[in-house]
């Protein structure tokens, strides 16, 4: 015979025993998943800035940011970044346009390119390709990623940091360069 | 960068005011960063800092002062710090 005190226990034991637990690795605190960085850079030549980035993505901590490298055109680096388990695509530019000087870049000069229309195809592309990857931030690595992949960034939506690795002056970049106020930007 | 390897040598580097160069030295010290980029300037720099009538920073500092800025692991910190700030917004 169980007592009233015995009866109840052995109710609270049931009833315990009908609600599942949570298994113990939904039980421990979950860290949220390495945010996605599409680093942008429209040369894989191994110029500075290309060293640069090769130097500093293998740095990153890999718990907390997932970098993949988009390039313009194919070379060197492609290698360089595998051989470090980064990830990198090609997303093909306009030999004519990723050869451009530095100078001659800027909206009224892109007009003139007669691959205006690769270009922008080029922009299509890129927009869609940063869309379906769900990145949270884009990192431009050059002048040129910045001016091409600046734009098909802000029109998908994703906040962009420009790599200052040129000089901010008048007898060097181009004005429609100098005057990017809306993006954020780190030099060294 | 040549600025850059001569602070990581211990050599203190004179600059003119000219692009980035006084970026890289001027927290260092900005007796690094010469007035203008004329002749003058050049000539009395260069003969003040030789002749010890210009306070340079020593080798240790300008090492330390190199690696702290210029270190990949530091830089790459610098870079994260950016995404999470960029990110914020």
């Amino acid at each position: 015979m169980l007592t009233r005190s015995q009866t109840l226990a052995s109710r609270r034991e049931l009833v315990a025993g009908l609600i599942p637990r949570p298994p113990n690795h939904i039980s421990r605190v979950s860290s949220p998943p390495p945010a996605k960085i599409a680093i942008l850079d429209h040369t894989a030549a191994l110029g500075g800035g290309e060293i640069a980035l090769l130097n500093f993505v293998r740095l990153l901590d890999r718990s907390r940011y997932e970098p993949v490298v988009v390039l313009f055109s194919d070379g060197p680096l492609r290698d360089r970044l595998a051989a470090a388990g980064i990830r990198s695509i090609l997303v093909p530019l306009s030999a004519k346009v990723v050869n451009a000087r530095k100078d001659t870049l800027g909206a009224r000069t892109l007009v003139k390119i007669p691959q205006l229309i690769s270009a922008l195809g080029f922009s299509v592309r890129l927009i869609e390709y940063l869309r379906s990857e769900g990145f949270a931030l884009v990192h431009t690595n050059s002048l040129k990623s910045d001016l091409l992949g600046g734009i098909a960034a802000k029109i998908a939506r994703i906040p962009v940091i420009w790599h200052v690795r040129d000089r901010i002056e008048a007898d060097y970049l181009p004005a429609s360069e100098r005057g990017t106020g809306s993006v954020s930007s780190v030099g060294e | 960068m040549t600025t850059v390897e001569s602070l990581a040598a211990g050599t203190p580097v004179l600059v003119t005011p000219v692009g980035g160069l006084p970026e890289v030295v001027e927290d260092l010290s900005p007796n690094l960063v010469l007035a203008n980029s004329s002749v003058p300037a050049l000539a009395a720099g260069l003969s003040d800092a030789l002749n010890c009538h210009l306070a340079l920073p020593p080798t240790d500092r300008c090492q330390a002062f190199a690696a702290q800025r210029y270190d990949w692991s530091n830089i790459a910190q610098r870079v994260m710090n950016a995404y999470t700030e960029a990110m914020q917004c």
